[in-house]
């Protein structure tokens, strides 16, 4: 008797320990799926958000409320290269919102990795927008890769800027991949990447006159 | 006893798994929400630029166009364009484009005016077959051909280029920088009566000399003289007051120019016979604010002779 109680107590506690590790993995996976869904879903938030930003902001390159300050439009970006363009706009606000009427200068470009070492994605870096002589600030959305290619009049990748403008820019191509800051597991790998891509977008201004 | 307990956890972790359930499906369905949304607002805008395009193409055919308002239904969505005409001398007008699709409206507004003729830096109705451009030539502003554009290394064209044919390269080591931009398919017909439409102009809001075989005219930044003999006395103006729209006529008789341009100015002459209808240049005729310098400037002067050359 003495024997089977302690065999019932042995298998009752295996049967029970391999009980408790059923759900304590249960419970991991329901962890990592919330994490991953909902990592997922603020990655994607952040991408659209940067999108929508960069198409608004860049559809109005060489734009002006008032033309005529703008009579050269092919000389509306002032510097462009893979990691950054500057540009000649027009800033909308809710009070103007087609612009006050004076030229502003708008700078986009890419902070280096090591600004953000506190996050635990090694990749992770800040984009910035610069509106005319504001100090550099930028919030921290995942962006691990912004790549400008520039296309010419007759549709051919620029490889060698002009020194000074017009660079000869007739349309740009945006690369943008986001990632999560900080994933569950730190998994960084490219499968957990999200990828963005604007081919082409045309700098209507430009061409315009 | 037991199978309370079992019934327990069973209902137990049901319950458990529907909530993590509904909450994964409502991530899920959020990051659906997500791209929807963007999805409308890029819906919302091309709706936007459908009806600027449907609109201008209509403005092209008809340029005398009376300003209302047009309103299509395209694509599921709603495009509401607003044309209205901002300057009517110059003609220009202005589209308000609104497209709607859902909840969701996006505005294009577009600012549309007739092209000019000036505004060309280099214009020709043909280029023949021996004109080459080549390495070291550069054209610093717009630039239009009615014929074939013949290009050969690498020639530079700062603004843009516009031509009704084709360019032709010399070799396919032709490498012509656009860096204004190229279109082809644009054809521009040589302005046959530009004296009589800058003496109509000056005839309804500008100066006019008439009675003077021989005008000798200087701009003076903000004013003008003029007088009509080499030895007569001077009378002062002030531009704007002279030729508040810009034009300036001296009907059958000799112009005589120089000065300072501040502003923009076409002046013609008109007439035949001896120097009438000419336009001599009598010293530096020059900008206030230098384009080249500062490409804000809004300086301009058109000079436009009935009998040619302008000396």
């Amino acid at each position: 008797m003495g024997f089977s109680t302690l065999l019932d107590i042995l298998g009752s506690t295996i049967a029970g320990g391999l009980l408790l590790m059923i759900l304590m993995r249960m419970n991991d996976a329901s962890v990592e799926n919330n994490y991953f869904y909902s990592g997922e879903r603020i990655v994607q938030q952040n991408l659209v958000e940067v999108v929508k930003l960069l198409e608004f902001d860049l559809r109005k390159i060489g734009y002006c409320n008032n033309w005529q300050l703008m009579p050269i439009p092919s000389m509306a970006i002032t510097q462009a290269d893979s990691n950054g363009i500057t540009f000649l706009t027009d800033i909308v606000t809710p009070s103007d919102p087609y612009g006050d009427g004076v030229l502003d200068v708008m700078h986009y470009y890419l902070g280096p990795t090591s600004e953000l070492t506190a996050t635990p994605n090694p990749y992770d870096r800040l984009l910035y927008r610069v509106a005319n002589s504001q100090t550099p600030a930028g919030s921290n959305l995942g962006l691990t890769q912004f790549k400008l290619t520039y296309f010419d009049a007759n549709g051919d990748k620029i490889t060698s800027m002009p020194a000074s403008p017009p660079f000869g820019i007739a349309a740009i191509q945006i690369d943008i991949s986001v990632e999560n800051t900080a994933a569950y597991g730190n998994d960084y790998s490219a499968d957990k990447r999200i990828i963005w891509r604007q081919v082409r977008l045309p700098a209507r201004n430009f061409t315009l006159r | 006893m037991g199978g309370k307990a079992a019934l327990l956890l069973v209902l137990g972790f049901s319950l458990i798994f529907m909530v993590a359930g509904r909450n994964f499906n409502s991530l899920a369905t959020s990051t659906v929400d997500n791209f929807t949304n963007y999805y409308s607002d890029s819906k919302a805008h091309n709706l936007a630029a459908t009806g600027v395009n449907l609109v201008t193409n209509q403005i092209f055919l008809n340029g005398a166009m009376a300003d209302q308002t047009f309103n299509y239904s395209f694509d599921q969505g709603t495009i509401t364009v607003t044309l209205t005409t901002t300057n009517a001398f110059q003609n220009i007008k202005q589209l308000l484009s609104v497209g709607t699709y859902g909840n969701v409206t996006s505005t294009i507004r577009i600012i549309l005016k007739p092209s000019v003729f000036s505004k060309y830096a280099y214009f020709s109705h043909s280029e023949g077959a021996n004109i080459w451009w080549t390495t070291s030539d550069t054209v610093w502003g717009p630039l239009h051909t009615n014929g074939q554009l013949r290009v050969a290394d690498r020639p530079v064209f700062m603004g843009k280029v516009t031509l009704d044919g084709s360019i032709v390269k010399y070799s396919n080591s032709a490498q012509p920088q656009f860096l204004g931009g190229v279109q082809t398919g644009v054809h521009v017909t040589i302005p046959s009566n530009g004296v009589s439409n800058v003496g109509a102009a000056a005839t309804s809001g500008g100066g006019k000399f008439s009675g003077h075989s021989l005008v000798y005219l200087e701009f003076r930044g903000d004013s003008l003289r003029y007088k009509y003999s080499s030895g007569g006395s001077w009378t002062y103006v002030l531009a704007s007051a002279f030729a508040p729209n810009g034009a300036i006529f001296a009907e059958n008789a000799e112009l005589r120019i120089k000065g300072v341009v501040k502003g923009q100015y076409t002046i013609a002459a008109s007439g035949t016979g001896g120097d009438r209808g000419k336009i001599y240049l009598d010293n530096d005729v020059y900008y206030n604010t230098d384009p080249r310098v500062d490409p804000n400037s809004q300086d301009m002067l058109g000079i436009v002779a009935q009998s040619l050359p302008v000396h």
